[in-house]
């Protein structure tokens, strides 16, 4: 019996943005509502944590990053030598929907819910798409 | 001596003016700028798996020029496990310099202006990433 | 009433070689001045990397490809997301056919190069009536 391996979630921790904020709301509200996915604590896996890059090489991986800087995704390649499955970036999400750029660094405002939304819309076509191809 | 060279993955996309900057941007890059460390990546024949461009991938480390915010190039690049070490957003280019391409099929004055600034940066990122 | 079916023109946009860029001026010529009404730009990087649109545009237009040269890659890319290719044009065999119209390089075509992408062109013009006579 093949055993299903889970996703990955590794979300951004960037707080020089909302876009950092928007990226580990999404990614919290996405491992409450499925059981087929984990997270990754990025800083953790940066700083050389173990049982971090152990997952992330041994399982598919999916980067949420909430800037063009792209940290998630750099940072796993280039210290963990780990190819994500696909890279999400927020604010390109933002600017292909129209949405209005959030402003705050440290809460969810109403206004910025359909982002959110988004983005987990994104992340689970990611997962969606991950798995298929484990099948 | 040791093999130091920087491999370039640009989109290509015809879709927008960006993916014929991206492309002239390379082609300016490998033929003028820094020919013999900057190599060309080409993406149909990586992805139909013609030539070597797989194992340049997994060999040097990538410079990704991207068009727009489909990211094909960077998505590309992960597929084929190839490490990015450097990217170069165009669309944020025109806002940087203020350039902007008059079509996808003539780039323009300001277009080939804009090709030449981006292809300096992505020179002194090859500079950077070859030492 | 039936929408009426349009072309997806996939090009090689490869990078190798000047016959690409003859192919990628070639679909432009088509999609913008000799066909505009009747087909649509299939992003090959698009659909490579997984662009939801242009995978299921893929699955639901008839194509035409414009390649580069024999390795064929446009074709190759297309199979693997199922497209339904209809009509194939090798620039490579236009170019035999005129020989005196080499392209100067693959960053700057010249005047040959951008006649023999017009030429081009109006075989794939040609080729989309075709297709649209039998699927419409």
């Amino acid at each position: 019996m093949k055993i299903k391996r889970k996703i990955g979630l590794i979300s951004c921790s960037g707080e020089g943005l909302p876009e950092g904020m928007i990226s580990r709301v999404a990614t919290r509200r996405i491992l409450e509502e499925r059981d087929d996915v984990v997270t990754i604590c990025l800083p953790l896996f940066l700083a050389g944590g173990q049982e971090e890059r152990d997952f992330a090489k041994d399982n598919p991986c999916i980067t949420v990053d909430g800037c063009d800087k792209m940290c998630a995704a750099k940072g796993v390649q280039m210290y963990g030598k780990v190819h994500p499955k696909s890279s999400i970036v927020i604010s390109d999400i933002a600017e292909k929907h129209k949405h209005i750029k959030p402003k705050s660094k440290s809460r969810i405002e109403p206004q910025d819910e359909k982002l959110v939304k988004e983005t987990m819309k994104r992340i689970t076509e990611e997962i969606d798409k991950a798995e298929e191809e484990e099948e | 001596m040791e093999d130091k060279k920087v491999a370039i993955v640009a989109c290509t996309g015809m879709g927008k003016a960006l993916g014929t900057v991206a492309r002239q941007v390379a082609f300016k890059v490998v033929d003028e700028l820094r020919p013999g460390k900057a190599v060309l990546v080409c993406i149909p024949s990586l992805t139909a798996g013609v030539g070597e461009y797989k194992n340049l991938l997994q060999k040097y480390p990538s410079i990704v020029l991207d068009g727009c915010v489909e990211r094909c190039a960077t998505k590309i690049i992960f597929k084929n496990k190839g490490i990015m070490r450097a990217k170069v957003f165009l669309p944020q280019m025109i806002a940087k310099y203020g350039l902007k391409p008059s079509s996808r099929t003539d780039l323009g004055e300001e277009g080939e202006k804009l090709v030449t600034k981006i292809a300096e940066e992505v020179a002194a990122l090859v500079d950077q990433l070859s030492r | 009433m039936p929408i009426e079916k349009k072309v997806a023109v996939a090009v090689c946009t490869g990078m190798d070689q000047p016959l690409a860029t003859v192919s990628r001026y070639a679909g432009y010529h088509v999609l913008e001045k000799l066909r505009p009404d009747k087909t649509v730009l299939l992003c090959t990087p698009a659909l490579i990397s997984g662009v939801q649109e242009d995978v299921t545009f893929a699955k639901e237009n008839p194509i035409l490809v414009i390649e580069g040269c024999e390795q064929r890659c446009c074709e190759k890319i297309v199979d693997e997301a199922k497209g339904q290719i209809k009509a194939v044009i090798n620039v490579e065999d236009v170019l035999k056919e005129h020989e005196d119209l080499q392209p100067e390089s693959r960053a700057k075509l010249g005047p040959k190069g951008m006649k023999l992408a017009e030429i081009v062109g109006e075989l794939a013009a040609k080729k989309v009536d075709e297709i649209l006579a039998g699927v419409n």
